[in-house]
């Protein structure tokens, strides 16, 4: 299939460019739409900052602007998977999931606290939502807010930093019609495959020799398996059998805009279909077990100008998601392809599934004959807001309101069904199977559904007053009251409630200075912490204004910039955690009716102080714009978190015997550097190009944390000091050469050690190898460095673009997949290639072993954590690659278009890193998949 | 005008939500506090409830297993659960897979923190109002508070069984930063310990009912009894009064006494089982097979026991595994099988070619009613264990040992139907305080016959009823001398109460630490044509165990580090 898309591309591609130049030649005024723009002028830009716009050269706080151009031209399913590599000092840690639930997490400049979250304040049209709540074709920019001055209007909420998505709105002019449609096929990036059943049963028979037993496969049984799958010797690839290797993907856009003076609008609708990754779904009539996503979504955004002065807007927004999946969850369908002996029995028996009573869940009939789920989960969002000009009465004063209204229900049905396996009980004199039936194939059935729902109601009101006094006082200020409340079917509403303001002044436009405070509340804290005062400052000094720099000519525009200020976070976990709380707590039967009682008691003890982390953030940097091509930005960051809470129960004898609460008594800090770097230039009429480079480093300490206290000559293993997301592991010294290397050796404490085992080194020099001789495996949880490299050329009608990232600083832990990396462990049925590839150690290849000696019983010296087991986490990924023809405007024209582009677009094409085996966001997990799409845009006239 | 309406209305808008400032003032109703549990007579229940919570969960407390999984009597057919780590002699103080130390004390918490609340509780309320409901909560309340000192008592004895002594904490502590709690934390002493629960028996035992009323049997059947407080007392005591506490020269008070009459403690010992006895309430049940599948029914010989709502987790996990969803679980070690006697009392031999050849027939009864073996019937067949047999091995989780557990486990289940039945894990049962009973005195008076004016019933006596069971009628022990009785009581403890979680103790306490570190046993089995079978007993494991400190469990790293030290690890352990 994919194939043939290509192939079809290619001949477009030939084509067409000869039928323009033919038409080109005959009519000599082509005109090329020059979309760069000049850079200079990226400078008057109004960018959104919090609760209002600014022009983007008086920016004196930290802020990293995407806009649309960049983000609609990638072909993700949610927004945070098209943010990779091009918003600097941005962080976007990748998760696998299965089809539409790739959800990312996302970090600003890192992580910053060991507390509950890092996840930083996301708001839709000043609101908070859910970032993936969103169609990407709807956004008109994605903006990072990242120092404290940028973030301190959000005040308790603004420590993790800020991330401001603006929609499109309408323009005044005649109408536009924009249509995307993209059609495409999704791809694993990389699956893991397994030794065929002939290996895995004489590497089976070496473990079992390794560990003194008896050999399971006789010379007989290896030579059957030797021939090859059949009922007898069966040979089950069931990663092979049960999933794909491409699945359909579509993406539908139709958007209209414009509008006159006092009415101006946009509206889209979309549609967005992916099927998931598995195999023989369609056994049942009726139904499929295979996940799809469709997903439906709309948007209108409407400016009215009610009268002279009023402004009014009203935002109406939806999506309509319908998932289907298997009645398992896909990551336990993956997990048991992973797993499931693949020799133990036949995939089918004379059309029957197989199965033994040990193995009853046949993968096939885990995934296809379990049943299957349907999920509806849609959202509605309302944001009206009004604002008034006070400009005949009061020049400068603006007074508005902004109200939201979202609504999100999520509603689930699952039917259910058992399923018979047969097993090989016997075998017949005509060498037929004698089988027996294991447990029964039932109805389908409805077997549970669930339904939730949430509402969230945000109200704002505000004063803004901007006026220019003597053409040089540039007077710019904010007062606002903002409260909101998620009402949700899980717990007691919560609320957040604060009052903000900004003055905002410069000088001449030349020098720059800003004040922000706020006052802001959460509920989640003793009523004397409640509330909390948020300052914060930043100054800017635009020296290409001044005299002394006109002479370099070089340099176009050059701000000096920076900012202090506290900033809270009030996602701190547990709600209400300053009041003593009683929960239910174990049950116990009474009674010949064996009736449950539950039991209740002392939850978590009340921590009557507590409060939000609060972070203090300080940051400098530089913009500027070299010989009108090249924007650099640049800067440098501290933050400093304290107030983090650590439990006490980490310091107290569990004697006490209750559940210990946290104090704010935690510090981290955290600081780095950021430089991005754009170049934009047009060569001539026919070819112009861009690149774009972007760079975070940063690296964060555990300043202050409670901790178990530790023996003097381990004191390597405090936290405190190291960075965030160490973990500790031993250090592995090569394996036990023969029994006189054990005797010889510290005595490893983890369990019986035989030669092949993994020997370690002795730390801590006692004489004996335990968890005290761990120590950390330089690491960070989320990369501590985030590169992103952005590319663009157009010649005459062609484009092609490009976008890399490559993350550094994290490792790789393969004992996070036991089915890959430690077979015939816990429940491991399987041998992986990755171990097949590999030396095990045995007597005869001891010198050149490069894995463990196999084995089948419990090894808990090997399977551990050490460095033997990681691997470094480096990533490159090519995010995309696109080439683009864009037909002539004359052409398009004759079709009734202003536009008329064709492209071939690849997703998560390559992936560069250490582990080839697998991807490393995925694991034994759902794949992540790469995507293959042809598109087409057309604006109409 | 219309702009001063519109102005005064956004302007009203703004102040009026200012003005809101109890915004953010939580519902004060969705959290329960501790004045609202104790003030309450169905969250006094339930806090109570909490604490009974924490009490040993009996069957699959280790993963899949349980304790006899570590002892000479099961084997767990996973090859990875973590009860291997006590037979591969891998544990220690930063892994323990019965590490019980937090779970007790968390329950040991429950109960100061249910003594505290409940207190100064009087009802006063109904004192005039309603005298009937006065009376009956005070009763009620008299009793959950013995109820729960009996289970203060029991996690104490969970406790000093695996740790020596621990700290004795009595009341509820406070975080308070002025508050000493916490300050130079320290273990009592082993004998302190033991003192403090028996005083703990003796008052519980003092406020709780003699038995559970007839009209109460079907809600609150399980609840603690005067019993139950009386048998804890005469299984701490004999663990006391045993070798492992008494070792000659100890100078280390929290691992044991260091001074002191031993007979005297064999005679408390005895005394605390003779309570038990004398309260008439219990007698053996007539069947030993139906003891431990009661299910839902009660037995005049259960003392105090766990009930377990209806499931078939552990019939299935325990199921041979020819059949739907059987899973082996635990398989019973032939080195237990074995020590079933013949049915007149000999000891079965190997090298009898007769019994070799015929190995479970005319055993002592209670082999056929706590163990599958080879050919017995089961659930509507005969189990074939024999080698590629319908049970036998080569299969994946077929039984190590050539044994199936059939204690506790019901037959003729068909999982696949959803077949479930209630279960029950004893913690207390009338057979044991006999053997307690009969240990105690053979080892206070060394004679199987003695009696006097304290004690009317002789060690011997006691044996026999065991032995006497109405279905299991073995031979009575004829023992004359104080070192056979001896030997034949560890015998009949391993016989009679195989399975229950006892052995594992029993050796300890016994220093028996090359039972502890036994090889372990099983038979291959091969069928022949003619529907009979060959048995050829073979080793299965070497268990581990090393005897200069696994006696005791390690206190757990992280106790010590957490305190600094104060708190002292065992000897040898580190």
């Amino acid at each position: 299939m994919l194939k043939y898309i290509i192939l079809l591309c290619c001949l477009l591609m030939a084509i067409v460019p000869v039928y323009a130049q033919d038409l080109a030649d005959k009519k000599s005024d082509v005109k090329i739409v020059d979309t760069v723009l000049i850079l200079k002028n990226t400078q008057d830009r109004i960018v959104p900052i919090a609760y209002g716009l600014q022009k983007q050269r008086n920016i004196t706080s930290s802020i990293s602007t995407v806009y649309s151009d960049k983000l609609s031209n990638t072909s993700v399913m949610m927004l945070s998977n098209s943010l990779f590599g091009l918003l600097p000092g941005l962080v976007v840690k990748e998760n696998a999931g299965e089809v539409g639930f790739y959800s990312n997490d996302l970090y600003v400049r890192g992580q910053s606290t060991f507390g509950n979250s890092n996840a930083p304040l996301v708001l839709i049209d000043g609101f908070e939502r859910n970032i993936n709540d969103i169609t990407q074709d709807d956004i008109e920019s994605v903006s990072v807010l990242k120092d404290a001055a940028a973030t301190a209007m959000y005040g308790v909420r603004g420590a993790n930093g800020v991330i401001l998505i603006t929609s499109k709105r309408g323009k005044e002019g005649k109408m536009k019609i924009l249509a995307a449609l993209e059609t495409g096929l999704s791809t694993p990036t990389r699956m893991p495959s397994f030794v065929n059943s002939a290996t895995y049963a004489q590497m089976y028979n070496t473990a079992l020799s390794n560990d003194g037993l008896p050999l399971r496969y006789t010379s007989a049984d290896l030579q059957g398996y030797q021939a090859g799958n059949s009922i007898y010797y069966p040979d089950n690839e069931w990663e092979k059998i049960l999933i794909r290797k491409t699945s359909p993907y579509k993406d539908f856009n139709v958007s209209a805009s414009g509008g006159d003076k006092n009415t101006k609008y946009y509206a889209s609708l979309g549609y967005l279909g992916n099927q998931g990754i598995f195999n023989n779904t369609n056994f049942n009539d009726k139904y499929s077990t295979n996940s799809q996503l469709d997903k439906f979504n709309f948007r209108t955004n409407l400016d009215v100008k009610a009268f002279t002065n009023l402004d009014i807007r009203l935002d109406i927004s939806g999506q309509v998601n319908r998932r289907n999946l298997p009645r398992n969850s896909t990551t336990d369908i993956v997990n048991s392809l992973y797993q499931y002996p693949q020799n133990e029995f036949p995939e089918f028996i004379n059309g029957t599934l197989g199965g033994t009573s040990a193995f009853l869940q046949n993968p096939e009939g885990f995934l296809n004959r379990s049943g299957y789920r349907k999920l509806h989960d849609d959202y509605y969002q309302t944001g009206l807001s009004t604002q008034y000009n006070f400009q005949n009465t009061f020049k400068g004063l603006v007074a508005g309101a902004r109200f939201a209204y979202d609504n999100t229900n999520a509603i689930t049905e699952t039917y259910s069904r058992s399923f018979a396996v047969s097993e090989i009980t016997g075998i017949n004199p005509d060498q037929t199977p004698i089988l027996t039936v294991r447990g029964a194939d039932g109805q389908l059935s409805y077997t549970n559904g669930s339904n939730a729902q949430a509402r969230h109601t945000s109200f704002e009101g505000f004063f803004s007053y901007d006026r220019t006094f003597a053409n040089v006082h540039n007077l710019k200020t904010l007062l606002m009251y903002h409260q909101d409340r998620l009402i949700t079917d899980q717990s007691s509403p919560v609320n957040n409630q604060f009052y903000s303001g900004r003055l905002n002044y410069a000088y001449k436009n030349k020098y720059l200075a800003e004040v922000i405070l706020s006052y802001s509340g959460s509920e989640a804290f003793a009523p004397n912490k409640r509330f909390n005062l948020f300052p914060a400052t930043s100054l800017g000094w635009i020296l290409t204004e001044e005299k002394f720099m006109k002479k370099f000519t070089q340099v176009d525009f050059l701000k000096l910039r920076m900012s202090a200020g506290i900033v809270g976070n009030s996602m701190v976990g547990t709600r209400f955690a300053y009041r003593e709380q009683y929960s239910s707590n174990g049950s116990y039967n009474f009674g010949t009716n064996i009736q449950t009682n539950y039991g209740i008691a002392e939850a978590t003890l009340a921590n009557s102080n507590m409060g939000p982390e609060k972070a203090l953030k300080l940051d400098i940097g530089l913009d500027a714009i070299l010989f009108n091509s090249l924007s650099v930005n640049a800067g440098y960051f501290f933050q400093r978190r304290y107030n983090i809470l650590t439990s006490l129960g980490n310091v107290t004898s569990s004697v006490f015997g209750a559940p210990l609460p946290s104090v704010n008594a935690g510090v981290v800090n955290n600081q780095g550097v950021e430089l991005a770097l754009n170049y934009k230039k047009t060569i001539n009429k026919s070819f112009s190009g861009e690149l774009g480079f972007n760079l975070l480093y940063y690296t964060n300490k555990i300043k202050q944390i409670n901790e178990q206290p530790l023996p003097a000559n381990s004191a390597y293993q405090y936290q405190q000091g190291g960075n965030l997301g160490q973990v500790l592991g031993l250090k592995a010294m090569g394996f036990f050469k023969d029994q006189q290397d054990i005797n010889n050796s510290p005595i490893q404490q983890f369990g019986p050690v035989k030669p092949g085992d993994i020997k370690y080194a002795d730390t801590n020099h006692d004489g004996v190898i335990n968890d005290l001789d761990r120590t950390y495996l330089n690491g960070y949880a989320v990369p501590n460095v985030d590169l992103g490299f952005t590319a663009g050329f157009r010649y005459k009608s062609f484009d092609v673009s490009g976008i890399l990232n490559a993350q550094l600083g994290t490792n790789i832990y393969l004992g996070d997949a036991p089915s890959l990396f430690w077979p015939l462990s816990n429940s491991n049925y399987r041998i992986s290639d990755y171990v097949g590839a590999k030396t095990p150690w045995t007597v005869q290849n001891a010198v050149t072993a490069n894995y463990p000696r196999l084995t089948t019983l419990q090894n808990d010296n090997n399977y551990r954590r050490s460095d033997f087991w990681t691997v470094n986490g480096k990533l490159l990924r090519i995010r995309k690659l696109e080439i683009g023809y864009t037909l002539p405007e004359f052409l398009s024209s004759k079709i009734a278009m202003s536009s008329f582009r064709l492209y071939v677009r690849g997703m998560n094409m390559f992936t560069f890193n250490k582990l080839g085996f697998v991807d490393p966001v995925a694991l034994d997990n759902n794949p992540l998949m790469k995507l293959y799409t042809l598109g087409l845009t057309a604006n109409f006239k | 005008m219309k702009k001063f309406t519109k102005f005064s209305l956004i302007f009203f808008v703004l102040l009026s939500f200012a003005a809101c400032k109890k915004f953010l003032n939580p519902d004060e109703f969705s959290i329960v506090s501790g004045k609202n549990v104790y003030t309450n007579l169905g969250l006094i229940t339930n806090a109570l409830t909490s604490a009974y919570a924490n009490l040993p969960a009996g069957y699959n407390d280790i993963g899949e297993s349980w304790l006899s999984g570590a002892a000479d009597e099961l084997e767990a057919v996973s090859p990875t659960g973590s009860i291997q780590y006590f037979n591969q002699g891998s544990w220690g103080s930063y892994n323990n897979p019965d590490d019980q130390f937090a779970r007790n004390y968390a329950g040991i918490r429950k109960v100061a923190d249910f003594l505290h609340g409940t207190d100064s509780l009087t009802w006063q309320s109904y004192q005039f109002s309603d005298p009937v409901e006065y009376t009956r909560r005070t009763n009620l309340t008299i009793q959950y508070r013995a109820e729960a000192r009996f289970l203060r008592a029991f996690f104490y004895a969970e406790l000093i069984k695996r740790y020596g002594g621990v700290p004795l904490i009595i009341s509820k502590l406070s975080i308070d930063a002025n508050s000493n709690d916490l300050v130079n934390l320290k273990r009592n002493s082993f004998e302190e310990c033991v003192n403090y629960i028996t005083s703990e028996c003796d008052a519980a035992a003092a406020g709780l009912p003699l038995r559970i009323a007839t009209t109460d049997i079907a809600s609150q059947d399980g609840r603690a009894t005067r019993g139950a407080a009386l048998a804890l007392k005469s299984r701490v005591l004999l663990y006391a009064a045993s070798d492992l506490f008494n070792q000659p020269g100890n100078t280390n008070a929290l691992i044991g006494y260091t001074a002191g009459d031993r007979q005297a403690r064999w005679i408390l010992a005895a005394k605390a089982s003779r309570d038990v006895m004398n309260l008439n309430v219990y007698t053996l049940n007539a069947s030993y097979r139906n003891l431990f599948i009661l299910g839902a029914g009660t037995s005049p010989e259960v003392i105090f026991g766990r009930r377990i709502a209806s499931s078939n987790v552990i019939d299935a996990l325990n199921y041979p595994i020819g059949y739907d969803q059987g899973k082996t679980g635990n398989c019973p070690v032939g080195n237990l099988v074995d020590d079933y006697e013949m049915l007149d009392g000999s000891v079965f031999n190997w090298n009898n070619p007769t019994q070799a050849a015929n190995p479970y027939s005319g055993r002592d009864p209670r082999l056929k009613a706590s163990i599958l073996t080879n050919n017995d019937s089961w659930n509507k067949r005969n189990v074939d264990i024999s080698t590629n047999g319908l049970d036998g091995l080569p299969k994946t989780r077929a039984t190590k040992t050539g044994y199936y557990l059939k204690k506790f486990i019901t037959d003729n289940l068909n999982f696949t139907n959803g077949d479930r039945v209630p279960h029950q894990w004893i913690f207390f049962r009338y057979a044991e305080v006999l053997l307690n009973y009969a240990e105690a005195m053979n080892e206070a008076y060394q004679s199987p016959t003695l009696k006097n004016i304290d004690f009317n019933v002789s060690a011997q006596e006691a044996i026999n009823l065991v032995r006497r069971r109405a279905d299991v009628l073995m031979p009575s022990n004829a023992s004359t001398t104080y070192s056979d009785l001896k030997l034949k009581l560890e015998h009949e403890r391993r016989i009679e109460l195989a399975f229950e979680g006892h052995r594992w103790w029993d050796l300890r306490r016994w220093m028996k630490g090359s039972l502890l570190g036994s090889t372990i046993t099983g038979v291959t089995i091969t069928a022949n044509t003619n529907s009979t079978f060959i048995y050829q007993p073979f080793n299965v494991e070497q268990r581990v165990f090393d005897a200069t400190k696994m006696y005791l469990y390690p206190i757990p790293q992280s106790e010590i580090n957490k305190t600094g030290g104060t708190i002292a690890q065992n000897p040898n352990w580190n």
